[in-house]
Parts: C-alpha cells; sequence; structure tokens
C-alpha cells in the first residue's frame, strides 16, 4: 500500500516515514505544498497524509485542489489545529479522516489501515480467498490454517493483490504500489515476486492462485 | 458612598423647592405682617388723633366729652380701642362731675327723661346744664390731680379698662410713638402714645391762662391680628409641606421615567459576557445625555472584543507551536521503541528529539519572556551599555548557522556606540533580531549593522538582503506567530513567530522601539532606537 505523506517538519517527517516503511507501507514524503500536490498527481497513493500548514501551498488547497480534478484519494488531515471549525472545514473539503497533534502512531497506523480498507470496500482487516487468510492488521498470511512466512516485498505484493481480488491488476499497478519515487525501474520486477508468491502458495496439483491475463496483468482468487 | 443617581436628582430638586418655598413663604408672611401692623398701627393712631379730638379746656381743666366718643364712626375709633389720658395739670371736678366716672345707677336712669339713654359703659352727660356751676367751689371739691402731680393727673380712661391703668409711653409732642404692651387682662396688644396741648378754654368759668399738656395712650388687642397671622403661617406651612410632597412624588416619577434608559443599558450591560462582546448598544436607542457614556462603553467593548479575540488566536496559536515538537518527540520514540535497533538508529532517535525538546524548550522560554515583558513583570535596569561586544557576542551564536549558508555579516557598527538599555534585555534584542535576520536571509545573502549616534538617541539598523515581504505585510511582523507565508516560510525550524513581537516589547521596556521597513531593493531594515539616558528618568 502507498501512502504519501506532506509534512514540513522535517524531523517528524523523517520518522513517519521510518515507521510507516517499517509496517510495510510504501512512502513518499515531501515538506512542500506544491510538491505535495505533484506527488499526489502523479502517483496513485492509497492514503495521503495533509499537514495543514506547509510552505508553498497549505494542505486544505491540496486537497480542494485534488477533490476538484475528480482525484478520490483517501486523504488524512495531521495537524496541530485542534477546534472543532478546523476539523469540519477539512472534513467538508473532502478529507476522509482527521488526527490532531501530538498522536499515538500506532493510532495513525490504525487509521491508515482503515482507509485503505475502505478504499477497496472492506470491513473486516482480515481477507479471505479460498483457503488463503490475510490479517493485514498483523500483516500474517495463513493457506490452509498454516501459517505462512513472506518476505516483505512478497508480502506487500500478496496484500495489493487480495485487496483488489478478482481484478485483473497490471505490472504497473503493482508496480506504483510497491515502490516509492526514489526506486530504480526494474522491468520484470513484479514477475520476479509473483514468481516467488506462487512457489510459497501454490501447489503442484492445483491451479495456482494467482493467474496471469496475458497482456494485462494478474488476478487473484479468479474464478477460473 | 455615591448614592443613587435617582435620590441625588430628587433630594437636590426638594432641597432647592423647599429652599424657594421657605424663601416665598418668609416674603409672603413678612409682607403681610407689615402690612397689617401698619394698618393696625393706622386705626389705632386715627383712633388716638379723634379721642385727642373730643378735649376742649373746661374751667377745671381739660375736659373730654367721653359721650361723642361713643359716637365716633368706627373708621375713626377702633370698636376695641382702649385709651387713658393724662394732664400735667390738676383738674378740679365738683363732686357730682367726679361721681360720673362710674356706671349710672339704674333708678337714676329712669327717672331722667329727656335725651335717649346712652349705652350702659358710657358715661351720660347732662347736656342741658353742661357747666352747672355753683357759684363758688365749695370746700369740699378736691382738686383731682392733687395727688397726682404733674403729668400723672388722670383725666380720663375708656369705660373698659375699669380701675386698671395703660402702661405711659414715652412720648415727645406732636409725635406718635408705638408699642408693644401687654394690656392688663394679660392679652398682647400694641399701643400709640402721643402728647398733645389742650386747646384754650371755650365755656365759662375762669379761664385757663396755659393750655394744659395731655398724654394719650391708646391701645388695642392684637390678638384678632396674630390670630390671624398665626393662620397665615398654618397656610403656608400647610401649602409648603403639601407642595413638597406632590413635587417629591413628581420628581419621583419624572426622574425614575428619565433615568429608564440608563436601567435598561444597564440590563443589557449586565447581560453580556466575554461571549457577548459582539453586541453594541445603540447611540440612537438612548438620550442624548448618555449617549457619549454608551459611545465610549461601545468603544470599550469593540477593545475588549478584539483583546478577547486576540487572546483566543494566541491561545490557539500557542497550542498549536507547542504541539508540533511534542507531536515530534512523541512519534520519534514511539517508532524508535517499536523494534529493536542499532545503536546508530538510537543515536539518531536521540538526537533529534534532544533538538525538538529544544526547540520546545525555547518556545517556552520565548513565550514566558514575551508574557513577562507585555504583562509589566520585567522591571528594566538602564544602564549605559558599550554596543558592540554585545552585538559581537550575539553574532559568534549565529554565525555557525549564516557561514554554512554563506551569509556575510558587514558589521558597521562604531565602536564607541553607547545605548541607554538593560543588560539582559539588550541580549534579547539582539539575539532575536539577528536570529531573525538569520533567519530571513536567503543563502548567500548579507546583513548589514549600522550604528548611529543620534541627538535624540542612538539607533541600530539591522538589514539584510532577500526579502520576501510586502510593504503592506510589516504592520504584521511584529504580530505573534505571524510569518512571512500565508502557509510557512522555507525554513520553519529556525523561526518560531515570536522574535520580532520579543525585539519590539524588550524594545519598549527600555524606553526605546522598534520599526520595519524594506528598502527598494527588497532590503529588510530593523531599526532599533534606543532612549537618551535623562529622558527615561
Amino acid at each position: 500500500m502507498r501512502v504519501l505523506i506532506v509534512e514540513d517538519q522535517a524531523k517528524l517527517r523523517t520518522w513517519l516515514r521510518k515507521g510507516l516503511k517499517e509496517a510495510d507501507f510504501v512512502v513518499d514524503a515531501t515538506g512542500d505544498g506544491n510538491e505535495g500536490l505533484w506527488y499526489a498527481q502523479n502517483s496513485p497513493y492509497d492514503v495521503i497524509i495533509l499537514d495543514l500548514m506547509l510552505p508553498g501551498l497549505d494542505g486544505l488547497s491540496i486537497l480542494r485542489r485534488l477533490r476538484e480534478q475528480g482525484r478520490d484519494d483517501h486523504v488524512l488531515l495531521l495537524t496541530a489545529k485542534d477546534t472543532v471549525a478546523d476539523r469540519v472545514a477539512g472534513l467538508n473539503l473532502g478529507a476522509d479522516d482527521y488526527l490532531v497533534k501530538p498522536f499515538a502512531f500506532e493510532e495513525l497506523l490504525a487509521r491508515i489501515r482503515a482507509l485503505v480498507r475502505r478504499r477497496y470496500g472492506k470491513h473486516s482487516p482480515v481477507i479471505e480467498i479460498g483457503d488463503l487468510r490475510i490479517d493485514t492488521a498483523k500483516r500474517r498470511v495463513w493457506l490452509r490454517e498454516r501459517e505462512i512466512e513472506l518476505r516483505a516485498m512478497e508480502y506487500k505484493l500478496l496484500e495489493y493483490l487480495a485487496q483488489r481480488a478478482g481484478e485483473t491488476v497490471s505490472r504497473t499497478e503493482i508496480w506504483e504500489h510497491l515502490y516509492d519515487f526514489g526506486s530504480e525501474t526494474v522491468s520484470n520486477v513484479v514477475d520476479v515476486y509473483i514468481g516467488c508468491l506462487r512457489r510459497k502458495l501454490d501447489r503442484p496439483d492445483q491451479n495456482s492462485l494467482i493467474q496471469t491475463r496475458r497482456g494485462l496483468g494478474y488476478v487473484l482468487g479468479a474464478e477460473s | 458612598m455615591m448614592r443613587s443617581l435617582r435620590s441625588r436628582l430628587i433630594i437636590g430638586m426638594l432641597l432647592g423647592l423647599a429652599t424657594l418655598l421657605v424663601a416665598a413663604d418668609t416674603a409672603i408672611y413678612m409682607v403681610q405682617k407689615h402690612q397689617l401692623h401698619r394698618a393696625f398701627d393706622e386705626t389705632l393712631a386715627s383712633s388716638a388723633n379723634s379721642l385727642a379730638l373730643l378735649f376742649h379746656q373746661g374751667p377745671w381743666g381739660p375736659e373730654f366729652d367721653i359721650t361723642r366718643a361713643a359716637s365716633l364712626p368706627a373708621g375713626q375709633l377702633r370698636q376695641d380701642a382702649l385709651f387713658q389720658f393724662w394732664s400735667d395739670q390738676p383738674i378740679h371736678l365738683p363732686p357730682w362731675r367726679q361721681t360720673r366716672t362710674s356706671a349710672p345707677r339704674e333708678e337714676e336712669d329712669t327717672a331722667r327723661s329727656g335725651p335717649p339713654p346712652l349705652p350702659p359703659d358710657l358715661l351720660p352727660f347732662d347736656w342741658d346744664n353742661p357747666y352747672d356751676l355753683p357759684p363758688s367751689l365749695p370746700d369740699e371739691w378736691e382738686p383731682r390731680g392733687r395727688r397726682n402731680t404733674g403729668r400723672d393727673t388722670l383725666v380720663v380712661r375708656s369705660p373698659t379698662l375699669g380701675e386698671a391703668d395703660l402702661p405711659r409711653l414715652e412720648t415727645t409732642p406732636g409725635k406718635l410713638s408705638f408699642a408693644r404692651i401687654l394690656l392688663p387682662d394679660g392679652t398682647p396688644g400694641r399701643a400709640v402714645g402721643l402728647r398733645f396741648q389742650s386747646p384754650a378754654s371755650m365755656g365759662p368759668g375762669p379761664p385757663r391762662r396755659i393750655p394744659a399738656e395731655l398724654t394719650a395712650v391708646v391701645a388695642a388687642s392684637t390678638a384678632a391680628m396674630d390670630r390671624e397671622l398665626h393662620f397665615l403661617v398654618l397656610l403656608l406651612a400647610v401649602t409648603a409641606i403639601g407642595t413638597m410632597a406632590v413635587s417629591a412624588g413628581v420628581a419621583w416619577l419624572v426622574v425614575t421615567r428619565g433615568l429608564r434608559p440608563l436601567s435598561t443599558v444597564a440590563h443589557r450591560i449586565a447581560a453580556m459576557d466575554e461571549l457577548g462582546l459582539k453586541e453594541r448598544i445603540a447611540p440612537r436607542d438612548v438620550p442624548h445625555e448618555i449617549e457619549p457614556v454608551v459611545n465610549q462603553l461601545n468603544g470599550l467593548l469593540g477593545r475588549l472584543d478584539e483583546a478577547f479575540e486576540r487572546e483566543r488566536a494566541l491561545t490557539a496559536d500557542v497550542a498549536h507551536e507547542l504541539r508540533t515538537p511534542a507531536a515530534e518527540i512523541s512519534t520519534i520514540a514511539e517508532i524508535t521503541l517499536s523494534r529493536s535497533r542499532g545503536e546508530d538508529e538510537y543515536r539518531q532517535a536521540l538526537g533529534d528529539t534532544l533538538e525538538s525538546a529544544r526547540s520546545l524548550q525555547g518556545l517556552i522560554e520565548k513565550l514566558l519572556t514575551l508574557a513577562r515583558l507585555e504583562s509589566g513583570h520585567i522591571k528594566a535596569q538602564l544602564d549605559l551599555i558599550a554596543m558592540k561586544p554585545v552585538l559581537a557576542r550575539q553574532w559568534s551564536l549565529v554565525s555557525g548557522t549564516a557561514e554554512q549558508r554563506r551569509i556575510v555579516f558587514d558589521d558597521q557598527c562604531p565602536p564607541d556606540l553607547m545605548v541607554t538599555a538593560d543588560p539582559q534585555l539588550l541580549e534579547v534584542v539582539l539575539s532575536n533580531a539577528l536570529h531573525n535576520a538569520v533567519t530571513y536571509t536567503p543563502d548567500d545573502g548579507r546583513i548589514t549593522v549600522v550604528g548611529e549616534n543620534g541627538n535624540s538617541g542612538c539607533t541600530l539598523r539591522i538589514i539584510n538582503t532577500g526579502c520576501t515581504l510586502q510593504k503592506n505585510d510589516l504592520v504584521r511582523v511584529f504580530d505573534r506567530f505571524w510569518r512571512g507565508d500565508s502557509a510557512r516560510t522555507k525554513r520553519t525550524s529556525l523561526s518560531c513567530g515570536l522574535g520580532l513581537p520579543l525585539v519590539r516589547r524588550a524594545m519598549e521596556a527600555v524606553g526605546g522601539k522598534a520599526d520595519t521597513d524594506i528598502n527598494a531593493d527588497s532590503r529588510f531594515v530593523l531599526t532599533l532606537t534606543f532612549g537618551v539616558e535623562n529622558a527615561d528618568e
């Protein structure tokens, strides 16, 4: 899941980024309002974390422009402004959540995960597809009641596919949700991780859980 | 201490009215009394004159025709007049005349025929033989005034006096003298005294060569007049008290009605709290007299409202500014503790936490200093201080940052510049001014400090290049937490928006002032004007 942090306090930004990465999120971060808008317009983010007071362009203006352009990214406002008027103004402009500084990082994580679930129309943190069970809160995966150890990248890929279970997901989409802006483009990296996942999840006598749609991408849990 | 306006007005009005009534009533009483007394005295004088005209010089001395007195009209003789006449000559009267001073007996009256009977209290007089004299004076004739020598010979007195005497008054011939006396029956009265000469003898008998000098006292009771005056006093008092009572009622009504707008205003003010400061009292709803008060009150409400708004905004700003470093500290700690890490990571986390804690601490210190300066808790200890060393010391604290960003420091402060200031507050001023300059000067910029010894005090100008503010932003640069960019400036970690407010407050505390300007070539100029020492005393 890919998250954008637009926060002007450098230390807070750095540590949030670190914390979110450790929680298996793909994170972009910037301290400038205009840059933040550019990021948001040029990449599909599952959740955008916006500070209100920013140099260049303030958080509410970024939110307004995104909504004017028809973008429905899930936005969480993270600010030290705590009055009812501030919250109402933010939520009325189309923010999905509001968190006042100082906050507990655990709470921020929980709210981001909730926003991700909402984005993919899920209510439960546990996704079950056939014999496969993924707990997105604990980041653990079970197949036929047996827990499977996955590497961070494998988990991110599986979770994304699981969130969009039944849909065909293109390589570009997968790539955009696995890597942040600083990453080098490697053409077959998605295929490599798909291969790794198949080895861990599939049994030789059955069809693969992750099916390839030639020329389109991959789909998890397709009824074939 | 101060009574209600209503009672003050009513009491004032009633006191004024009472004074007026007392003065008017006293005047009325005095005029009335004077007129009554004059009329009374006139009747007394007229009575005295009329009675005096009834004297003639008889053969045995002055004689008084008392029967004519009885027939005098009321206009000439008061009906209640008491009179008594004395002569300076002895009077000889034959015994039959002497007896006639007493009331006549009944049988004597009935036996008589001819003239109609006189009232019993008047002496009958023998009109047929007024001078019924014997050929010679018999021996038994006693000179009537023998016992009384000189003027004390009683000639006649009004029959109602009986045997009582009227007091003798000091008199001068031809002049009337009035006096208050006590009448023989004990009632107060008024008397007139006069002295005159009896006319020369007209009738038969031995003529008197020397005319008799007569002294008269005519008196009358003033009881009726006093009653009239007492009644007048009573009438005046009753009307005055009535007037006062009615006036008090009317005044109470009028004043209450007149003051009603005040109580309306008071109720509206009483209903206001700090949330109702937006309300104003419309001046057209109140009388002209209290319009200035209402206008001033509205002005005060406006200023209070602004102050409250500022305080609210400030509280929100303070909370916001304190939360940011607090959020950093807690987030860094929470993320760091979420798993075990290497030593470098812990070092990094602790370093960042320390930095945030220091920024929090600095913010709190600045807020406290500003609050103390604004509340006047910091008392400036003014002294003459050399500027140059302080400037050098404060620059050394920010020179590291300045060098990193290749900012040139051009110190043109003359070495002999002495300013009147408090040493600690001067440190605050220069520290914040230089910090502000370094924060807002772009990389490769220049900061110039110019000092000047003027007649009206010393000035220090701190000029930095690359100012992005507009002229109309200058009014806000001394506002707390205001920063150039509406969102935030580029170097937020260095500025907290309290530097220039602190500079201004500290300058005011040392009797100086701080002004800002922007030059044509985008140079931001902070001018610090220090007061002259003797001007501070």
